[in-house]
């Protein structure tokens, strides 16, 4: 119940963070993809059910205000969440190298939402594009490693626990 | 193989499967589903944080805005006894050739709950509906120019469809030499308003003002839609391709009008 309480939380807060305070950096060229900075970091800490919960939720909210091709983000997410949340019980979570890796690799695999958008343009709509995210994937990643750190400095130990093999069968 | 996985693993993999299934199928019947009325419930579920959050927000930026005010207030006020004069005489004018006096337009003022598109905001959120009479198509401007248009209304609040909406087309103008066309918004080669123009037309040149043409039913005419930024031709050569930077800033939404469509017919 606990879960589900923070994970509603955090869907309501990415989404209001996002439609009210994010978009004005758009004007200035700058995109922070704080829809997958929050599949990531759910998926790290409460592993693949929840993180493809929290994509899944995320996706059809992002899908529905975009308004075309509905399906795409959440399929992407929730498929996200799901991989992100596999790989962190065999990483090292608390690694800052492992955080930055994990949170730009979730952005530039959400960023793919964009291709349908590009199927009938030129090469250099497609340059753009690359370009783009070539500054948006990495910022993204910074952004997430650096709220990862305040998190951690409020909560004053490590934010993730060790890697458990429990549940496992003994061979 | 998956009788050796734990619980908690094939659990994880039976609700990711699920969701993957609903996402295609929503990708294959997504035309079908009611999304205005979902977009309206979380619209009505979502204003009251978007309100709080913007709250905050606002306060800072208003008390940045109230220094540049008072100085454009004093600015204003000799503006405005000027033209208190020129109307007067004006009037005087109209009633020696006995012109109709031009109805004052009525605007709904609103504020922006939330913009939204990723990575070119295409729409935004109104904190007015029907309840105060904004309804389907009204023009929606700003004191720099045309935001966009009403594309669905709910009781407390209001979706627009922006300029930067990919199937978003107005009928403009150039302001100078009148020539007319239509201004769409494209990512190729990158995001960007283009005023596509007859071949034929006369000569555009950088720094002119485009207007809405009123050809379009859905916008009056005489709005400022931005300026003329740069002349090219389309790829296949047969229409002239000007790009057109907006009157409005995305970075600064704040405020916006909408223009009802009996208020605007009125424009002249």
């Amino acid at each position: 119940m606990k879960t589900l309480k923070a994970l509603l939380t955090v869907f309501v807060v990415v989404l209001v963070l996002r439609g009210t305070v994010l978009w004005r950096f758009v004007g200035y060229g700058v995109w922070i993809d704080v829809a997958a900075i929050a599949t990531v970091l759910w998926a790290m800490s409460q592993g693949a059910p929840w993180g493809s919960t929290l994509g899944f939720m995320l996706g059809l909210a992002l899908d529905l205000d975009a308004g075309h091709w509905l399906g795409r983000h959440a399929l992407v997410l929730s498929m996200l969440g799901y991989v992100i949340g596999q790989l962190s019980r065999t990483l090292v979570r608390d690694s800052v190298r492992t955080q930055f890796l994990l949170i730009a690799g979730g952005a530039a695999i959400h960023q793919l939402c964009a291709l349908p958008q590009l199927a009938d343009q030129p090469s250099e709509a497609w340059l753009t594009w690359a370009i783009q995210n070539a500054l948006w994937v990495p910022l993204t990643a910074l952004v997430g490693v650096v709220l990862l750190f305040l998190l951690r400095l409020l909560r004053g130990r490590p934010l993730f626990d060790d890697v458990t093999i429990s549940g496992y069968p003994t061979p | 193989m998956g009788g050796n996985l734990p619980r908690a693993e094939r659990r994880g993999g039976a609700l990711v499967a699920l969701y993957v299934a609903l996402s295609l199928l929503l990708w294959v019947v997504g035309e079908r589903v009611p999304q205005p009325a979902l977009r309206g419930i979380g619209g009505l579920l979502f204003s009251p944080l978007d309100r709080v959050v913007l709250a905050a927000d606002r306060a800072v930026a208003a008390w940045v805005e109230n220094r540049k005010l008072h100085g454009r207030i004093a600015e204003l006020e000799i503006e405005n006894a000027q033209l208190k004069d020129a109307a007067d005489e004006n009037r005087r004018l109209r009633d020696l050739l006995g012109f109709a006096q031009a109805s004052p337009v009525r605007l709904i003022p609103a504020e922006i709950l939330t913009v939204s598109g990723e990575p070119v905001p295409s729409s935004a959120t109104l904190d007015v509906g029907s309840r105060r009479g904004v309804r389907v198509d009204d023009a929606v401007i700003t004191r720099e120019g045309l935001l966009g248009r009403v594309a669905e209304v709910h009781s407390g609040d209001a979706r627009v469809v922006l300029l930067t909406d990919l199937n978003s087309a107005v009928a403009c103008a150039v302001e100078t030499t009148g020539v007319q066309g239509v201004l769409h918004f494209t990512l190729s080669p990158r995001p960007r308003l283009v005023l596509t123009l007859d071949p034929f037309a006369d000569s555009v040149r950088v720094g002119e003002q485009v207007l809405t043409s009123g050809l379009s039913r859905r916008f009056p005419r005489g709005l400022r839609v931005g300026q003329v930024s740069r002349v090219g031709r389309t790829s296949e050569g047969l229409a002239q391709e000007v790009e057109v930077r907006p009157a409005v800033r995305w970075t600064q939404l704040r405020h916006a009008f909408v223009l009802p469509r009996a208020a605007a017919a009125d424009r002249p």
